[in-house]
């Protein structure tokens, strides 16, 4: 029987959109909501929450873990498969895979960990489908999903051509089909040269065939998104992925907002080869700070053998080459590709712990929390399961320092980790993982009234300075509350939910029926067979952003 | 030593998961408590004792614990299952994966085992008296390394794919073993004294393969050297001398240096 009054008591309360900070305080939910007081106060559920930290449920604003690519690594990999084994257990569902884990387990592991959110950040137009079909058995986490319109043909016939007037037209259009919730851009240009064995080494380079440059794509991608008035800002893998001296390019791009800036990280390169390999990421962050149009996230390393994969096709490549394993490469017609290769983060390999002390670095640098998100791109820099042990390198010095000796002295002499003496707050990880990312994606993560009631309840002392302690508590919530159930009790899951998918409609312009004819001539399927039906999104929220 | 003895009652009509016969799990356990331990019989959880009976002692630690096993077990599979000290022994044939990641102590098969034996082990010593199936000391689907360490000993012919990505150790075969052998080898030693059927050593990286008896086919991509009387193993601490081996070098189409040696 679901209790529709339910009341957290005695909780310390974090809820940075309402100015409230480690504050002593109940909450009270009503049919799924959070409201001032409930009405009928007898029949509620009650939930001692004293000694345990409440605010609202995690916020995943990049994670690959539905769709196409990461069905393709789960393929590619059944010995990943064996490291995770979930069996049956009551009316939960099994599954397997721990860098790429089934469609089930992957909502049961984010709701363990308190997160109700997730999106999915990387779906080629024809593959939305896919992404749906997972969606729908990924239980309880709500979703989103971007659209990779980076390197898509048509878009890029019509910068080329100079028809800009058709490209907020041919987005909208393609966002409404697909049932998505924005525009993400990975490598712009760069994928598309990849059809010709090429990539672009700047945002000035020109694309074969076309005399355009990732510069105006960009440019034109985010005068779409203003034109649309997205939910959420162009979200953009920068050119030069994962290349000493990439930093450069970052700078380069940064000037383009408003923007959101995915896996920082992998961005933040300094040197010339990998022998002179070292951290830009106080110069990024500079810039950062100064702006205030860009968010980024972390795509913080965390050790240990994962996949990667990524919309990037040339950059797959080239990590095939350097580590000579198994290494995968796709390309979706007329609209994206991408790769996916197995990666093992070394401690002693120092690249590995530059790369982990870079994304450190980029969220104890950048002042303002509202401005970075946490992420590991999961799978790609380490897998999502992870996130607690990252709460608690920000939170504790001392827990980075331990780390830190176990790695390679690059790690200290290649950045400036070691000198940072910054300490995250509660209330700032609250913002990073929840009240930050639900802002800059247009939804909301907080306790006023009328929000949906996703909160978390962690058996953490707010005084807490312990890593291992921080970590475990953020493993395992002591509850996970979504629309006002219980999903989780003491990191076991008790019930197991449809979650919602959110979608944006944007308004239609102008009528693009013969372009689009045109068009599918060189697509595998029909325009009438291109949209994905609402009968695949059973819970889908549909944004109307005018 | 204490021996834990466990019998068969029927032989199950589906594939036994069997990782809990381990000297690590069956030590520090009462006899009642191994009866209780959970297997899966297909995707049915049910207790050790639905399918054996259960007798003997159980010791302290796993050192002193020897598990014995009678009956047809050709379909109890994960014995031994990462299992790093004591013993076990098998008195019939044994199922699938038997001694996989294992990384001490020692099994012995009286009868055959069956595919995936040794897979992925770091350490110890297995020994099977009969034929072992494919995939002997090799990668789990999609890894890329194999066996690291130890030693599987087979008195009789082994299946194909065996050692498949193995990076160390030592695999000896008294039979006859199939194609594929050492197939994207990366270190260790094979020794075969049978005949073996073609493929051997394809895509082999590193690692040493030993022919006493004889192959039928050298693949193209290898490189034939000279003929010679000593080879040294200084990391598996043994030298064979007083016998002529003519030694190749591949696989070259993969830049190999991975070396057979064909007794002359």
């Amino acid at each position: 029987m679901i209790n529709k009054n339910l009341i957290i008591k005695n909780g310390t309360i974090y809820d940075p959109v309402n100015g409230i900070c480690a504050e002593k305080k109940d909450i009270y939910i009503s049919c799924g909501k959070i409201v001032e007081e409930p009405r009928k106060k007898r029949n509620a559920k009650i939930i001692d929450a004293s000694g345990k930290i409440v605010m609202p449920s995690g916020m995943d604003i990049h994670s690959h873990f539905a769709g196409g690519k990461v069905n393709m690594g789960r393929l590619l990999r059944p010995e990943d498969s064996v490291r995770r084994e979930v069996p049956v257990s009551g009316n939960l569902r099994s599954g397997t895979g721990f860098s790429v884990p089934s469609v089930f387990i992957t909502g049961y592991l984010y709701a363990k960990m308190g997160y109700t959110f997730a999106n999915e950040p990387a779906v080629p137009p024809l593959k939305a489908r896919h992404t749906h079909e997972e969606f729908n058995d990924t239980p309880i986490i709500d979703k989103t999903s971007l659209l990779l319109l980076g390197n898509n043909h048509q878009l890029i016939e019509y910068i080329a051509n100079g028809e800009k007037e058709k490209c907020s037209p041919w987005i909208a259009w393609m966002l409404s089909m697909t049932k998505t919730y924005g525009i993400k851009a990975v490598n712009p240009g760069g994928t598309f040269a990849w059809g010709w064995k090429e990539n672009v080494h700047s945002i000035h380079d020109e694309i074969p065939q076309f005399q355009v440059t990732p510069a105006e794509i960009i440019e034109t991608l985010v005068d779409v998104n203003k034109e649309l008035n997205l939910p959420h800002p162009v979200h953009l893998h920068l050119t030069n992925l994962g290349i000493p001296g990439n930093y450069e390019t970052a700078l380069d791009t940064l000037k383009f907002g408003p923007l959101h800036i995915t896996h920082l990280q992998f961005s933040s390169y300094g040197g010339e080869t990998w022998r002179t390999f070292c951290s830009e990421a106080d110069r990024i962050a500079k810039k950062i700070n100064k702006s205030d149009d860009i968010t980024v996230d972390l795509g913080q390393v965390v050790f240990g053998d994962t996949t990667t994969m990524t919309a990037d096709g040339p950059f797959e490549y080239g990590l095939s080459t350097v580590n000579h394993l198994k290494w995968n490469n796709l390309d979706v017609e007329d609209e994206a590709g991408g790769g996916i290769v197995p990666y093992i983060y070394r401690k002693k390999s120092g690249v590995n712990a530059v790369q982990w002390a870079i994304g450190l670095e980029t969220a104890l640098l950048i002042k303002d929390p509202w401005k970075v998100f946490l992420s590991t791109d999961h799978p790609n820099a380490g897998v999502f399961t992870n996130y607690p042990k990252i709460i608690a390198w920000l939170m504790s010095k001392k827990y980075r320092k331990e780390t830190m000796k176990e790695c390679s002295r690059w790690a200290s002499e290649r950045t400036m980790i070691e000198s940072l003496e910054r300490e995250l707050t509660l209330e700032e990880i609250t913002i990073m993982t929840r009240a930050g990312p639900a802002k800059r994606l247009g939804l909301d993560a907080s306790f006023s009234e009328g929000t949906s009631a996703d909160i978390a309840i962690y058996d953490l002392n707010p005084q807490e300075k312990d890593g291992k302690r921080i970590e475990k508590a953020f493993s395992s919530a002591a509850y996970t509350i979504k629309e006002g159930e219980i999903i989780v009790k003491d990191g076991k899951i008790i019930k197991e939910t449809i979650g919602k998918t959110y979608w944006v409609k944007p308004k239609i312009e102008k009528d693009l029926k013969s372009d689009i004819e045109k068009r599918f001539l060189y697509y595998s399927i029909n325009p009438e067979n291109y949209e994905v039906g609402l009968d695949y999104l059973p819970r889908g929220i549909k944004i109307d952003p005018t | 030593m204490k021996e834990a003895v466990l019998t068969l009652k029927e032989i199950p009509q589906t594939g036994l998961e069997a990782e809990v016969i381990s000297p690590n799990i069956f030590s520090g356990k009462s006899l009642d408590e191994l009866r209780d331990l959970r297997i899966y019989a297909a995707n049915k959880e049910v207790t050790l004792d639905t399918f054996f009976e259960v007798g003997g002692s159980t010791s302290k630690k796993p050192k002193d614990q020897r598990i014995i096993i009678k009956g047809d077990t050709s379909r109890v599979k994960r014995i031994g299952q990462e299992m790093s000290d004591g013993e076990i022994l098998v008195k019939g044939d044994v199922g699938l994966h038997l001694g996989s990641r294992m990384k001490g102590g020692r099994i012995i098969v009286n009868g055959n085992a069956a595919s995936w034996l040794g897979m992925e082990m770091s350490g110890g010593r297995i020994e099977v008296k009969g034929d072992a199936g494919n995939f002997v000391g090799s990668a789990y689907r999609g890894n890329w390394i194999g066996m690291e360490g130890g030693e599987i000993v087979i008195g009789g012919g082994a299946g194909s794919s065996v050692g498949a990505c193995m990076a160390g150790g030592r695999i000896t075969i008294k039979g006859d073993v199939g194609e594929f052998l050492g197939v994207r080898m990366r270190g260790g030693l094979i020794v075969v004294d049978g005949i073996i059927q073609p493929r051997i050593g394809a895509e082999m990286l590193a690692g040493s393969i030993i022919v006493n008896g004889e192959i039928r086919q050298m693949l193209p991509s290898f490189r034939k050297e000279e003929t010679v009387e000593k080879i040294n193993f200084p990391d598996l601490g043994f030298v064979i001398e007083n016998k002529r081996f003519l030694e190749y070098i591949g696989d070259l189409a993969e830049d190999g240096k991975g070396k057979i040696y064909i007794k002359k």
